[in-house]
């Protein structure tokens, strides 16, 4: 064949003699997928590199459902303190210390501390023409795959048990630990769907073992199985500034068994619920900040108009998780 | 051949002198003999595969009183300086030897026949300097920074329109040659698919 060819091909190429090169692309995380912030993404963390990260979730709970409330502002406040890291592209390990303060009680009792530590392992795979463990680099192409995450860890019984309330009692749902080590797995998927959107899917399960507290009694809690769905969207970006601001809305299904107390089904104890999730997700150079209000949207609970101060009992749960990586 | 209708096509003149190599390549692979012009728009006139030539600006010097095109030597107060150098490639047959890079300058090779991809599918390429795989380069699609080459070379774009592609690299490195502090070498890849 022949071919005549014009250098004007050359006024192609990036024109390096008119810049100082292009712009390093280590603004992956302005332009790649999105993150939710209580359904877990498949993201995981670069090799070598460092994540540190504190969430508080507020869970304010409704007002007039318990016998004339002693307590004013009834709430329960979990704290988790976390540290990452990233072992290999594929391979995250953290660490989180729970500090949780409970004042959900009609009698006025709280209870407050660090419960227990957990720890856990996060395995990231990827589909590109097959299945493949995530690789050190990918373009912002690649991360448009879908990208898969396994996850399992376990609680260690660090945080007080038998912790007694300030008339001596003992009670497993105001406790500052599990006593025994509980056991966490589940799976994610991500897919950045186009240029702003991401959609983000998350099956997980924590099972508890039984315990018994000091005062004799035994407690198996049941197993809360969590069914998330959530999409992000990317609403602005200023890469001069490296600022990023996406969207969020989520669908997070929770199933609650019922608990067992000394040997036998609890009642007022475990059920569905569905919250809707709204929130927005901050990102700066290397700093992400999540904030969401999440609500019981339907709830299908165990003798229902038992239950008192548990999940789908909240008015709203105020979340906001703060995250650096270094 | 760039002068293909494409809309946005745009010509730039430039100096002929400054290009400063071609390269006709048939479908095995091998370099052919090819007459390069020595006028502006520059030519390569041969039964060509595959096209590439290398174009050097020299050096520029930034300035208080503006960028000039001189070394640092001669530039008087130098606020930051480089040597440029540039290549494009152009696919237009393809074979397996193509797969390999053509030269020792940095390029982009595609590790398959890229002719026949159409919009939407990934195209898998390396990045290559001195004849083997580099890191660190800067890979764009039609000018929109997409990736960065791995350890292995590689980086994967997603083709995002139909007929006439172009991915480009950049590369920046220390230059010891007392004349500029950095080299910034680009490259760029055209080929075109099934509209």
């Amino acid at each position: 064949m022949k071919r005549l060819m014009l250098l004007s091909l050359v006024c192609s190429v990036l024109p390096a003699q008119a810049h100082h090169g292009v712009a390093s692309l280590g603004a992956a995380s302005l332009e790649g997928p999105g993150a939710p912030v209580e359904t877990s993404s498949s993201a995981t963390l670069p090799q070598g590199k460092w994540l540190a990260y504190l969430k508080v979730d507020h869970a304010r709970s409704e007002q007039g459902i318990l016998p004339p409330p002693e307590v004013e502002n009834d709430y329960n406040q979990y704290w988790m303190l976390g540290l990452g890291y990233g072992f290999t592209p594929w391979l995250s390990g953290y660490l989180f210390q729970p500090y949780n303060i409970k004042q959900d009680r009609p009698g006025g009792y709280e209870s407050e501390g660090f419960t227990d530590v957990s720890v856990m392992g996060v395995v990231g795979f990827k589909y590109d023409d097959g299945f493949m463990l995530v690789p050190a680099s990918e373009s912002l192409d690649d991360l448009m795959d879908w990208h898969f995450t396994l996850y399992g860890g376990l609680s260690l019984p660090t945080g007080d048990a038998d912790h007694r309330l300030s008339d001596g009692s003992i009670d497993p749902g105001m406790s500052l630990g599990f006593g025994k080590p509980s056991f966490s797995y589940g799976i994610t998927a991500t897919r950045q769907f186009s240029k702003n959107g991401t959609a983000v899917f998350e099956a997980s399960q924590i099972r508890f073992q039984e315990y018994e507290y000091d005062d004799g009694q035994t407690m198996t809690f049941g197993t809360e199985t969590r069914l998330n769905g959530a999409l992000a969207w990317r609403l602005m970006t200023d890469a001069q500034s490296r600022f990023r601001l996406d969207g969020n809305v989520e669908l997070n299904f929770l199933r609650l068994g019922r608990d067992e107390e000394n040997g036998a089904k609890a009642e007022a104890t475990g059920g569905d619920i569905l919250y809707a999730v709204l929130g927005a997700r901050l990102y700066k150079d290397n700093m992400s900040l999540g904030l969401a209000v999440k609500k019981p949207i339907w709830t299908d609970l165990n003798e229902e108009d038992d239950q008192q101060g548990a999940e789908g009992k909240e008015d709203y749960r105020l979340i906001a998780a703060f995250s650096v990586l270094f | 051949m760039a002068a293909s209708g494409h809309a946005g096509e745009r010509l730039i003149e430039y100096r002929p002198a400054d290009v400063k190599e071609s390269l006709c390549v048939d479908a095995a692979g091998k370099a052919l003999p090819a007459e390069t012009g020595r006028v502006w728009p520059v030519t390569l006139r041969g039964d060509c595969a595959a096209t590439w030539f290398l174009t050097s600006s020299g050096y520029w010097s930034k300035t208080p009183y503006g960028t000039k095109n001189l070394p640092k030597t001669e530039a008087g107060p130098v606020i930051d300086s480089w040597l440029s150098v540039e290549s494009v490639k152009r696919i237009d047959a393809w074979e397996a030897a193509l797969a390999q890079p053509l030269t020792r300058a940095l390029e982009v090779v595609p590790l398959a026949n890229p002719l026949r991809l159409k919009a939407g599918d990934k195209l898998r390429l390396k990045v290559t300097l001195e004849g083997r795989p580099v890191a660190g380069a800067t890979v764009a699609y039609f000018g929109h920074p997409r990736g960065v080459s791995a350890a292995d070379g590689q980086v994967n774009l997603r083709l995002q329109q139909p007929g006439l592609q172009l991915v480009q690299a950049s590369l920046e490195t220390p230059l010891a040659d007392g004349r500029a502090d950095r080299l910034i070498q680009s490259t760029a890849l055209q080929f075109e698919i099934a509209p």
